[in-house]
């Protein structure tokens, strides 16, 4: 583990190489968002002032965050540049679909950039951090039992709480919760009693989803928990053992849940249900992406946005259709360099909490992305679940940054000024 | 930490297979890209199913038979040319298959995967049809079903196609799914139609005979106007001929004497007659539209009396107008020919090419010396026979058909060219349940060659 080596190999400042591109990176970002909001504003003269302002503030606050980071704190910021290019999107789409919730869309990127930086700091100490897992693991499952209590269906699934306007999905802010009780350092992972307690808490959260409807979101933790537990144990028949319980328990789900088995039963023959609810979404996805060609139609001239969920569940095929397949596949393929990334980081961890949080949140985020992009294009049964960074929605902006924050905590590097991971002495 | 390290992997191999089916994905969606692009519930292209978003379709003369105003789609002003193009063009609803709009509905609406669709239009689909003259071929088949189409042989442009029945979609008649005289009306006869073909089918039982009887020339036939076969079958003809030469025969369309040469040359040879004349097939033109296979009425098992009759085109065989044009324009041309179309090519705004129509052997490969031997015959049979001033004095080679049908009136046939280097055009027509071949189809086939001459000079 040669930390140092690494601190001095990867700068912010563009004296370097690296410090250069992130520059030029930096700049190729801010034009295209400058002609993105250009292309907005220029289709909607009644909210003009006001999206000129989230625009504006947008790329000002990049570039602060640029200049804190890079500049002055000398540290590499591709991971944060990567979560920036996204939220833009969900940012320009959002204003020019429904401008009336760009604010609100505005806020939570925001507020997602604050919990990221937050968490960055906060996970600088390893027993801080590993302190906080017991009262994360009851709040997580309080929270949940309350969505099931209190909760109304929409859509549905059981999982939206509604505080006088504002719309909260506790389940994506529990994601992030889910991981952090789920990484342990590498004296608690000699402990049964640690694996069984995580074990318990795995199986109320996805049984709470379970019970709440949101298959989808139950599906994503159910991936992200055998991930953890690989990586913990690092034993595939267990994992196989793991996989056959929770088969049965799909089955038994199928069996019961008729809305979910209609979903299942026009996969892959959404064709023949191109004008009923099982294929209505997938089939016009496809048409309109297809519309948009390798470049797409331009930004408002889409006809994908007047379907239902087109921003949030279908976001993959209206950025294919008014800013271009390439564009589409570009999402795609930067959130998959995120996960790489999260596998790079995490060789160089300072301790296994933050091996296995980075690799927990970067799979999470992949399989969150696919269940998404092969949802609606018929890949995958679809599952009505968000991509990252990229959909509309609060919850899971905010719970997309708190994601990346894990990733960016397992790098040394992002803790420059001392190699922490000869202090905290976790290399046993 | 070591074995963690090594867990990582799980990660990257998670990611690579993402990035695998990420790759599977796009490849899915560009190949497919055209045919989900182009679905009716587009509604960059269409409005509630109905084609709003495409470029102009013009004649031959730069007749404008389709165009696209302020998202609706507007037709010729002529309710001629709208009721005679119907099935070429095809109609906005989807009542119409194959027709146009449907089959290059890609490069119509400018579609292409590199820049979507094209929102605002203009490319321009050309054709080598005269609207005019459909719409005259189309009073020709008035009042019967059936279809007539002219080619120009050496190159394989269609400058004429009409089939009957259409309607005209501005006016589309009320009672077209229950009155029997709009039966089949969404069909395009000229390549979906198969007919009994009657004696136009000699031409085929002639080919083989030049073929394969090395005397047919010398031989002489004996026609007592009916003629007992071996197996105690017996064959009609239309006449009593008397003692005739093979070519007096074809002139003649003696019945007695081609059952005679049909006995003699078995079915294996006729089957390849047939086949050779690209009957048998079901041709893929550049237009995008497959025409029907044909069949020939005999076959191994068959019975003597199956052979005459299939000889002269009577019994089960069954032809399709297309495939004969076709073998009419390969006879014409000195035994090969081009597939015949009818869409040149398609332009931008810019008059750039979009898609340029490249000529397509249609497989067709007679020996010239056949060819020109059946070229001989075929014109004998109008000069000696049919006379030529039916023809307003053209030079026309050809042969009648009246295909016989069980209970109803016959089909009436005729399929020829003319042999003038400078009007190289080939004709087939089919007049269903009309009458004689030659009163019937010869009479529209002359009309619409004669315009068409007068159109040219």
């Amino acid at each position: 583990m040669e930390t140092t080596k690494n601190t001095k190999l990867y700068f912010g400042r563009p004296g370097s190489m690296y410090g250069l591109i992130s520059l030029l990176i930096m700049l190729s970002l801010t034009v295209y968002q400058v002609i993105m909001s250009y292309c907005v504003l220029s289709q909607d003269s009644e909210n003009f002032a006001e999206l000129l302002i989230y625009f504006a503030v947008f790329i000002i606050a990049e570039w602060i965050y640029y200049f804190i980071f890079a500049i002055v704190q000398n540290r590499h910021i591709s991971l944060e540049m990567i979560a920036f290019a996204l939220s833009s999107i969900s940012l320009f789409v959002t204003a020019s679909v429904s401008p009336a919730k760009t604010k609100t869309q505005f806020v939570a990127i925001f507020a997602g950039l604050a919990v990221y930086i937050a968490m960055v700091l906060f996970m600088r100490s390893t027993t801080r951090t590993s302190a906080l897992r017991m009262p994360m693991a009851i709040i997580s499952i309080a929270l949940l039992a309350f969505t099931l209590i209190f909760a109304s269906y929409t859509n549905g699934a059981k999982n939206w709480i509604y505080i006088g306007s504002l719309s909260i999905q506790p389940s994506e802010f529990v994601k992030l919760a889910f991981i952090y009780v789920g990484a342990a350092t590498l004296d608690k992972l000699q402990s049964s009693r640690s694996l069984t307690a995580y074990v318990f808490f795995s199986v109320g959260c996805v049984g709470l989803l379970g019970l709440m409807s949101d298959f989808g979101t139950a599906l994503i933790y159910f991936a992200t928990f055998l991930l953890i537990a690989f990586l913990r144990s690092g034993d595939i028949r267990t994992i196989v053992l793991v996989c056959t319980a929770a088969v049965i328990g799909v089955i038994l789900i199928l069996t019961m849940k008729s809305y979910i088995l209609n979903r299942f039963a026009s996969y892959r023959h959404i064709w023949e249900h191109m004008y009923d609810s099982g294929g209505y979404q997938q089939t016009r996805t496809l048409i309109y992406a297809a519309s948009g060609g390798l470049f797409g139609v331009g930004i408002g001239n889409g006809y994908l946005r007047e379907i239902f969920a087109a921003t949030e569940d279908l976001i993959f095929g209206l950025v294919c259709e008014e800013l271009g397949i390439l564009t589409g596949f570009l999402i795609v393929i930067c959130l998959a360099i995120v996960c790489l990334a999260a596998a790079y980081n995490a060789k160089f961890a300072r301790s296994t909490f933050f091996t296995i949080a980075a690799c927990a949140a970067a799979g999470m985020i992949i399989v969150q992305t696919a269940l998404n992009v092969f949802g609606v294009t018929d890949f995958l049964p679809l599952t009505g679940v968000t991509l990252p960074f990229v959909s509309r929605g609060g919850s899971s902006m905010i719970c997309s940054w708190g994601l990346l924050a894990f990733i960016k905590a397992a790098d040394s590097r992002s803790y420059p000024e001392k190699p922490v991971s000869r202090l905290e002495g976790n290399r046993k | 930490m070591k074995t963690i390290t090594k867990r990582i992997l799980l990660l990257v191999a998670v990611a690579c297979i993402f990035l695998a089916v990420v790759a599977l994905l796009m490849f899915s969606m560009l190949t497919n890209a055209n045919e989900y692009a182009l679905k009716s519930v587009n509604k960059h292209i269409y409005d509630s199913n109905i084609l709003t978003n495409a470029g102009d379709i013009v004649d031959v003369n730069g007749k404008v038979m389709a165009t696209t105003s302020d998202g609706e789609r507007i037709y010729n002003e002529s309710s001629s040319i709208r009721t005679s193009l119907l099935h070429i063009i095809g109609d906005d609803k989807g009542f119409i298959s194959g027709g146009i709009q449907d089959t290059f509905s890609s490069e119509l609406s400018g579609y292409s995967i590199l820049y979507g669709i094209n929102r605002e239009s203009s490319n321009t689909l050309n054709l080598t049809l005269d609207a005019d003259l459909c719409a005259y071929a189309y009073e020709q088949l008035k009042p019967y079903k059936g279809t007539i189409a002219v080619c120009n042989y050496k190159t394989g442009e269609l400058v004429c196609i009409a089939t009957s029945p259409s309607y005209d979609m501005y006016n589309k008649p009320s009672d077209i799914d229950t009155n029997e005289k709009y039966d089949g009306v969404y069909i395009n006869r000229f390549y979906g139609g198969l007919y009994t073909p009657g004696s136009v089918l000699k031409v085929v039982t002639a080919m083989s005979a030049v073929e394969n009887i090395s005397d047919i020339y010398t031989r002489t036939f004996k026609c007592e106007g009916s003629y007992t076969l071996s197996d105690g079958g017996k064959i009609v003809c239309n006449d009593t001929h008397g003692t005739i030469s093979f070519e007096q025969a074809l002139n003649r369309s003696c019945n007695v004497a081609f059952a005679m040469i049909a006995v003699e040359l078995g079915e294996e040879k006729l089957n390849a007659a047939f086949s050779a004349a690209g009957l048998d097939k079901s041709h893929t033109t550049s237009d995008r539209i497959r025409s029907y296979a044909g069949s020939f009425g005999a076959n191994a098992e068959s019975s003597v009396t199956d052979i005459g009759w299939s000889g002269v085109g009577q019994s089960t065989t069954l032809v399709n107008p297309y495939a004969f044009l076709t073998y009419m324009c390969a006879i014409a041309n000195g035994g090969v020919c081009n597939e015949p179309y009818f869409i040149s090519s398609v332009t931008n705004a810019d008059g750039k090419y979009v898609y340029r129509t490249k000529a397509v052997d249609s497989g067709i490969n007679i020996s010239s010396t056949t060819a020109s031997t059946l070229k001989a015959m075929l014109r004998s049979t109008v000069s000696n026979y049919y006379g030529d001033y039916r023809f307003g004095n053209l030079t026309i080679c050809g042969k009648t058909g009246t295909a016989e049908r069980d209970n109803e009136k016959p089909h009436a046939w005729f399929a020829g060219f003319s042999a003038d280097e400078e009007f190289p055009y080939a004709v087939v027509a089919v007049l269903e349940n009309s009458g004689n071949g030659l009163t019937y189809a010869g009479t529209a086939a002359s009309n619409v060659l004669q315009k068409l001459y007068k159109t040219v000079n």
